[in-house]
């Protein structure tokens, strides 16, 4: 049989501003908390502080996460947390990652 | 990558008990409650007074809370950050649980008091099953074994004491004071293997 001829599974249909290691992994540290400071996110994502404000403002932009400066006493605080949208693209996400490990997505293109 | 993502979820819902803190505040309220009820066994004094030392136990335990939300503060959060658990009330399936559990509790003791049961005999039972379960939820919150094993252990030892006849008050003293030294041996190691593995960088802010 045709290689080409069988359905290819793919990750097309994915989300791409989601689909990058840092930003899946902020995206799910949000999605089980209220909110976590930047200083959390450096660590669990070992970027440097600049690929993290980018990869943060991509998000925030997309309208996925909520971006709050504050102040704990005299130290500044940046916290973040998952929007409703943010929410919902993730748990898409989730859901068409299981699909296509689970043979569930074919190539749509 | 989805392994990555449940770990790095893990992570931040065990954050709360990364640090070892929180054992070893709540061994410090356990000794104060031990060490309530042993001047309840050993002093004759009046109900009033019980009520002052209960009070005066009650505001050191708060205390205790506070200072360890301050150290945490000065200690954790410069180290490795700031997370903001869910309140559980978000949680409805945990929420039934727990009033679940407090309705059973509270059936039970009404049952005891209606047949004339005395149900402080069995206060050290009790204790055990109260400790379990708040030890049990907070493991299977976190999916942290040593909470499962704590729970486990307050339910045997409490039943244990409440068969053993030592009385009520001998027998929640001891269990009090055998949780607090295990929540104190879980709390140091803990501490200690965070902070190995952390330390603060110089200079580090928390600001992008």
């Amino acid at each position: 049989m045709n290689a080409e001829a069988q359905p290819t599974r793919s990750l097309t249909g994915v989300d791409r501003l989601i689909h990058e290691p840092s930003r899946s992994v902020i995206l799910a540290v949000l999605s089980v908390v209220k909110s976590a400071d930047f200083l959390y996110l450096q660590r669990e994502t070992g970027l440097t502080k600049g690929n993290l404000t980018v990869h943060l403002s991509k998000l925030e932009a997309a309208g996925y996460i909520k971006i709050e400066k504050t102040y704990r006493g005299k130290l500044p605080l940046t916290l973040c947390s998952l929007t409703e949208e943010g929410k919902q693209a993730f748990e898409e996400y989730r859901r068409q990652l299981r699909d296509f490990a689970d043979g569930g997505i074919e190539n749509s293109e | 990558m989805e392994n990555n993502l449940k770990a790095s979820q893990r992570r931040a819902v065990q954050y709360w008990f990364a640090d070892g803190l929180v054992e070893l505040s709540s061994g410090a309220i356990g000794l104060l409650l031990a060490i309530y009820f042993i001047v309840q066994q050993t002093l004759q004094a009046s109900q009033g007074s019980f009520a002052l030392i209960f009070l005066i136990v009650f505001i050191a335990a708060f205390g205790i809370r506070k200072l360890m939300l301050w150290y945490r503060e000065c200690s954790t959060y410069l180290r490795t950050g700031f997370v903001e658990l869910k309140k559980e009330r978000e949680d409805r399936g945990l929420l039934g649980a727990e009033v679940g559990f407090s309705l059973l509790l509270l059936g039970f003791m009404l049952y005891t008091i209606l047949r004339g049961i005395q149900t402080v005999v069995w206060m050290p039972a009790l204790g055990g099953i109260i400790f379990a379960f708040i030890f049990g939820l907070a493991g299977f919150k976190t999916k942290l074994l040593r909470f499962y094993f704590l729970g486990a252990f307050c339910l045997f030892l409490g039943v244990f004491l409440a068969l053993s006849g030592l009385g009520d008050l001998w027998g929640s003293a001891i269990l009090s004071f055998s949780t607090s030294l295990v929540l104190f041996a879980f709390g140091i190691v803990t501490r200690l293997g965070y902070l190995r593995q952390t330390q603060t960088i110089a200079g580090q802010t928390n600001e992008r």
